[in-house]
């Protein structure tokens, strides 16, 4: 008889205890949550998902465009991706594709097998930006993540 | 000790399979008629309904949504009130009390689809649901 009270007496300083962390565990993981959907990871666009990496391909916007035979322009272009524009005029009247198609079929195209998609979680809110009290959706840019190399020397500025 | 094995080994694959679901299935094919419905014992959250709540007049000529509401609003570039504004501002204004980011997940693949072959952003749309 005594166990059973001294058990049922554990059992009611537990409680609240258990419920406390319960309560905790549930603000905390809110807190995540609610984190995770509003913070920005990539506040600068293009130049934030394609960096250099530490020991794998080099994802950056020069690199890639290199590898799929581009022209130098890369080298020319100091905000990303408005500089694009100078060729890639998003109306479609420059020399070179609207850049928008361009972009969207880069990231989007099989997307079972894009890794903007697989890996990236491929969310339009990755490039784009939503102001909500205007309701205008914009594109995010930032500057060139790499020293442009003209006449095969780099040139820092 | 087998038998916690196998719920192991169960949980396990159904996480994995959970994590590996097709990325792309679209639960909202027709856009705004797809979120906007009316649920036995939920509130009525058509666009009729809704719009009535605020004094917006009658919508006798919508078959399409949104492609009728085209009709009065405006989606021109450049235009100052913007169809497209007015939603995004609906959806997205004040995201930590919205209930569209709260509750909804507020991706903007809700109303917009992808056409990854042309690269074209497109507005989803579906026949009225009232």
């Amino acid at each position: 008889m005594k166990n059973v009270l001294v058990k049922s007496k554990e059992s009611s300083i537990n409680r609240p205890m258990i419920l406390l962390a319960l309560i905790a565990l549930t603000l905390a993981a809110g807190a995540l949550v609610g984190n995770k959907a509003y913070a920005d990871d990539y506040p600068n666009g293009c130049v934030s998902c394609h960096v250099e990496g530490t020991g794998a391909l080099d994802m950056r916007i020069n690199a890639v465009l290199s590898r799929l035979g581009h022209g130098k322009a890369a080298d020319r272009s100091k905000v990303i991706p408005a500089a694009c524009d100078r060729c890639h005029a998003s109306s479609g009247d420059g020399p070179a594709s609207a850049l928008r198609n361009l972009i969207h079929r880069a990231h989007y195209t099989d997307p079972d097998a894009n890794l903007f998609v697989t890996q990236y979680a491929g969310s339009c809110l990755h490039c784009h930006a939503m102001d909500g009290a205007s309701g205008k959706a914009s594109v995010k840019s930032g500057e060139r993540n790499w020293t442009p190399i003209v006449g095969g020397e780099p040139i820092t500025e | 000790m087998k038998d916690r094995v196998r719920v192991f080994s169960l949980a396990v694959i159904t996480a994995l399979l959970a994590t590996t679901a097709p990325v792309q299935a679209d639960e909202y094919p027709q856009g705004c008629v797809d979120c906007h419905k009316q649920e036995p014992g939920k509130t009525n959250l058509t666009l009729n309904a809704l719009l009535a709540q605020i004094g917006h007049p009658k919508l006798p000529k919508v078959k399409k949504v949104p492609t009728s509401c085209g009709g009065c609003h405006a989606s021109d570039e450049g235009e100052e009130n913007q169809f497209a504004h007015m939603i995004h501002q609906i959806h997205f204004d004040v995201p930590k009390a919205n209930l569209y980011t709260t509750r909804f997940g507020g991706d903007c693949l809700h109303c917009h689809a992808m056409d990854a072959d042309s690269g074209e952003a497109l507005v989803k749309s579906g026949p009225r649901n009232w």
